[in-house]
């Protein structure tokens, strides 16, 4: 009997262990920059993030050359003189959702979640703070977050910078986890 | 009219209708169709090897270029944008080819032996291969 509810509450414990560990492949992440000169807007559905629920850890990774843009001139153009995807191709952030206790992973509902963490881009990594939200919907999560950037914080620099690219450009991240 | 001001008003259309030409140029520029490449042809398994042994190495070699590979699904997914995922199997149970198909095609299987043709992204926990179509 003993051994009986033993197995049993290892039995709960791991299957709810598993359960707090989100994971996607295939989140979007875009962003969009605007001058006088034009606009740029980027997208990649190929962005890998796990999300654990207990702790509050978050992570994106996402590979530069996945990002899409509207033609190819602008995106040879990004991916060759700001980016310089040849000699970064990933860009990543690694942080914990500070307000993770507010959040009931076993509600529906909308919560709004602070995320604070590094960011890496363009091979420079930067501390920041994010504003999101976190909506879960049949016990799976959903992140949403824009988050403005400035260029130059990560060595994204020269003619370009204020003329075709802004000086900050916006970050939007949509990931939906299993 | 002078012949001067003549030559210069010459000029000057000669050179916004070249202006015009290259900026419709850059915008029309088509779009890269790896249907048009022709591709570096190896297996799932060899690609994935290759990244395991010297990323650094397999970035130089295979990023941004188009790429044949053959495998065999081991998982069939949609993205959050509805389009066909594939990830082609290696001799790594934890990492594979993830492939992401222009076109979705609801045809292929788990199990199936297929060979995909796309750009390679890099790798993150596989390798990563875009804009991809299915070789017949």
């Amino acid at each position: 009997m003993v051994r009986f509810f033993a197995v049993l509450l290892l039995v709960t414990f791991c299957t709810t262990a598993n359960a707090q560990l989100f994971s996607t492949k295939t989140g979007v992440i875009s962003f969009f920059s605007s001058t006088p000169l034009e606009d740029i807007q980027a997208k990649s559905n190929d962005v890998e993030s796990k999300l654990l629920s207990t702790t509050g850890q978050v992570t994106f990774l996402m590979l530069i050359k996945s990002f899409r843009f509207p033609n190819q001139e602008m995106e040879e153009h990004a991916n060759e003189s700001y980016f310089e995807s040849d000699k970064f191709p990933k860009a990543d952030f690694k942080g914990v959702i500070t307000n993770i206790s507010s959040i009931n992973f076993a509600k529906d509902g909308s919560y709004p979640a602070t995320v604070k963490g590094n960011l890496t881009i363009h091979g420079i990594t930067k501390e920041l703070t994010a504003n999101g939200t976190i909506t879960i919907k049949g016990g799976k999560p959903a992140v949403k977050s824009k988050l403005p950037i400035k260029v130059t914080d990560f060595g994204i620099s020269g003619k370009i910078v204020g003329k075709e690219l802004a000086h900050t450009i916006d970050i939007t991240i949509d990931c939906k986890y299993d | 009219m002078s012949k001067g001001f003549k030559i210069t008003l010459l000029v000057f259309f000669i050179l916004i209708v070249a202006g015009s030409i290259v900026a419709y140029r850059m915008f029309t520029k088509p779009r890269r169709d790896v249907a048009n490449e022709k591709g570096i042809v190896l297996t799932a398994a060899q690609l994935v090897n290759e990244f395991q042994q010297d990323e650094t190495a397999a970035n130089a070699k295979y990023l941004d270029k188009p790429i044949e590979v053959s495998g065999t699904v081991a998982d069939v997914k949609n993205n959050q944008e509805g389009n066909t995922t594939l990830l082609l199997s290696s001799n790594d149970a934890m990492t594979g080819v993830f492939c992401t198909l222009k076109q979705n095609n609801s045809s292929i299987k788990a199990g199936s032996a297929v060979t995909v043709k796309g750009i390679c992204h890099g790798m993150l926990s596989d390798v990563r291969i875009g804009e991809a179509i299915i070789v017949p």
